[in-house]
């Protein structure tokens, strides 16, 4: 009560001062939090990138890579194109757990 | 002398007879629910994500998915594989680049998430004609498609394949918008799927068989180009009916080294292509002594291991030439398949079926599951269909219903059907798209106001009307080309159109409507005079040397989503944002 009876020529300040550095911090660490969740987003799309540009690359500078047996008699080219579209389903799954995009 | 007809199966006649109804009946019985703008548009934003996950297949999986891909690895092996690559690949940016930021900014088009921030008649105005475009040049492949099934299918000309899904389409968008379009779409992604993994299954249980002369194989006898070819592709005289020298092999067969491989497992299948010669069929062109112009079919035999590598067909073949344009063309073509997906209209609208944001990436993660699937799947029908011996050699389209017809007719029927739906649920997607951006984009530029619910419908539905109508005179226009290779095309369009405009808009700041604006009209421009001046369009189209095209390399992407980033960043860089000039 007490408190309450003597807190109105300080509450501005009490409360203005600790709720602004806790919006700033609420968002300092909302934006950290928002990079942080981004970065995994742009990582697995740096991911599919990589692989996908790769096979483009492959393709254009050394074809003949392509047609190297890897697994089971299938050379890389069959064994590469299988492999971006298994992964571009692992990536979609993966992407299931990251939080709602800013 | 042969006479060049395909006797109607009636069993192929009921089966469609009963998928065309069944479709009419379920638009009818959803034509209640589409007569506010958000019910047409959106569906109410009331679908499931799983429904709107396989109704992402149905809308994806096309004509030149189905019928061009099937038929490119038919013909050149691994080359039509790489489309199935690139198609694939565009979903990781859907899902991850714009999938969110779309649902929670978008109403019904492409227009409104794109001018969320601006609220520019500009932008509205781009983005509508952007889409026309767009829907337009992807509904070719399609009706090309309908007018190539109809023809084995129910024995009729290509016209009328086209002007079936003409009608049935516009029926269908007319009477109930997204509703009836997304359950379409939806029946129809389950069914391809279903249906190609059968046919799969089969083509690894009868595995391959060695060449053995015996009765022709059922084809429908064909045209190439003026000689007549036989079922089993044959060639028997020239056109003035004197006997030509051909004799080809009536087989098409992989050359093994025992009678019958037996059923094969996925692994082994592609493992005993590798190791064996297999006749691929490649039409040749000569004249005689009297100038005139002679097209042939003839197996070539190549090793399984060389058609499984990228560099067989004519647009990869600069991948094995040492040609720097040739590559730079492949490399521009994987881009724009890439980038293109999460560029199309038809597609982005989707995303407002459902309800949330959560919802639009579970359907995005059920999308790339089926498509994934499918494009596995395509492999293994495009070889079983270069290796099944009932190719159409004139028209490479074909090879899927064809691989079906040699499993049986009821077979052929279900597959022709769903081929034949696939294509309904297609253009009924684009017709969709591109009539909502007639209804509300151009009408709202052009009037400066927003016309009432009832008004938006309406005017949608005469759009839908004129559009399937475009697209019946646009497929009958280009009906000998494959279906993939213009599917690329409009890839290529909607990359360089929308994407580094939708970038801006949803990622950057001091992305100003003017900036936007002419990214679309840079983009869109610059494309469409690529591809039109290019060296395929020129010998493909036009029928004219590819020696005289302007452009350097027929693929534009490279070049063209580059140039309409640069000039829409420049163009903000120059204007003012909206919060400064409020």
């Amino acid at each position: 009560m007490g408190m309450a009876g003597t807190s109105p020529g300080f509450a501005p300040i009490l409360r203005t001062v600790p709720d602004q550095t806790a919006a700033r911090s609420s968002a300092n660490t909302s934006h950290r939090h928002h990079h942080r969740r981004d970065w995994k987003r742009w990582a697995l799309l740096s991911l599919y990138i990589a692989a996908y540009g790769g096979f483009i690359g492959v393709a254009v500078s050394a074809p003949a890579l392509l047609a190297t047996t890897v697994i089971g008699g299938i050379n890389l080219a069959v064994v590469w194109g299988f492999a971006l579209i298994v992964l571009a389903f692992v990536i979609a799954l993966a992407a299931l757990r990251l939080p709602e995009q800013g | 002398m042969l006479a060049n007809t395909t006797p109607t199966d009636w069993v192929s006649v009921g089966v469609f007879g009963a998928f065309t109804v069944a479709v009419l009946v379920l638009s009818s019985l959803l034509g209640r629910r589409a007569s506010s703008a958000k019910g047409y548009f959106a569906a109410h934003g009331q679908i499931g994500w799983f429904v709107n996950g396989i109704a992402f297949a149905g809308d994806y999986l096309s004509a030149a998915s189905f019928l061009g891909i099937c038929g490119l690895i038919a013909f050149w092996g691994y080359d039509g594989f790489l489309y199935s690559i690139g198609y694939l690949a565009g979903w990781i940016v859907a899902l991850l680049v714009v999938a969110e930021p779309i649902r929670r900014l978008g109403k019904y088009t492409f227009a409104d998430a794109l001018n969320a921030r601006f609220g520019s008649r500009l932008v509205t105005l781009a983005a509508a004609v952007s889409t026309l475009l767009v829907s337009l040049f992807y509904l070719i492949p399609q009706m090309v498609g309908a007018g190539a099934l109809i023809k084995p299918l129910l024995g009729l000309p290509s016209w009328v394949g086209v002007g079936l899904v003409g009608v049935v389409v516009t029926v269908i968008v007319t009477t109930a918008g997204m509703v009836s379009t997304t359950w379409v779409q939806f029946i129809k992604g389950g069914l391809l799927l279903s249906l190609c993994a059968i046919l799969a299954a089969l083509i690894l249980g009868r595995g391959f068989e060695v060449h053995a002369p015996g009765p022709a194989r059922e084809a429908p006898a064909r045209n190439v180009g003026s000689v007549v070819a036989l079922p089993a592709w044959a060639v028997m005289e020239g056109p003035s009916g004197e006997a030509a020298n051909f004799a080809v092999d009536p087989d098409g067969l992989v050359r093994t080294e025992g009678a019958r491989t037996g059923p094969l497992g996925p692994i082994d299948f592609l493992r005993v292509f590798s190791a064996s010669d297999v006749a691929a069929w490649r039409t040749i062109t000569a004249k005689d002594e009297a100038g005139a112009v002679h097209s042939m079919a003839t197996p070539e035999t190549i090793h399984g291991d060389v058609l499984l590598q990228p560099g067989n067909s004519p647009t990869f073949r600069g991948l094995r030439s040492g040609s720097i344009l040739d590559r730079v063309d492949f490399v521009s073509l994987m881009l724009a398949l890439f980038l293109g997906t999460a560029s199309l209209p038809h597609i982005l609208i989707r995303y407002y079926t459902v309800s949330d944001v959560r919802s639009a990436r579970l359907s995005t993660v059920v999308g790339i599951g089926a498509i994934g699937s499918f494009y596995i799947l395509t492999l293994y029908l495009g070889l079983g269909a270069m290796t099944g011996g009932a190719l159409d050699t004139s028209d490479s389209n074909m090879s899927a219903p064809l691989l079906a017809r040699s499993f049986g007719s009821v077979l052929f029927a279900l597959i022709s059907s769903v081929a034949f739906f696939t294509v309904l649920g297609t253009v009924s997607g684009l017709v969709l798209a591109g009539s909502g951006a007639v209804a509300r984009d151009l009408v709202i530029t052009v009037l400066g106001r927003t016309p009432d619910d009832h008004t938006q419908v309406r005017i949608a539905r005469i759009a839908a009307l004129a559009l399937g109508t475009c697209a019946m005179i646009l497929g009958l226009l280009f009906k000998d080309l494959n279906a993939s290779f213009l599917v690329g095309w409009a890839f290529n369009i909607a990359a360089s159109a929308n994407l580094p405009a939708l970038l801006m808009a949803l990622f950057w700041k001091r992305a100003t409507k003017e900036g936007i604006a002419t990214a679309i009209i840079v983009g869109l421009s610059s494309s469409l005079v690529w591809v039109l001046l290019s060296k395929d369009a020129f010998e493909k189209v036009y029928g004219l040397p590819g020696a005289d095209a302007w452009m350097p390399f027929s693929q534009p992407a490279l070049v063209t989503i580059p140039l309409g980033a640069v000039a829409g960043i420049l163009v903000s860089l120059a204007t003012r944002p909206r919060t400064q000039q409020a």
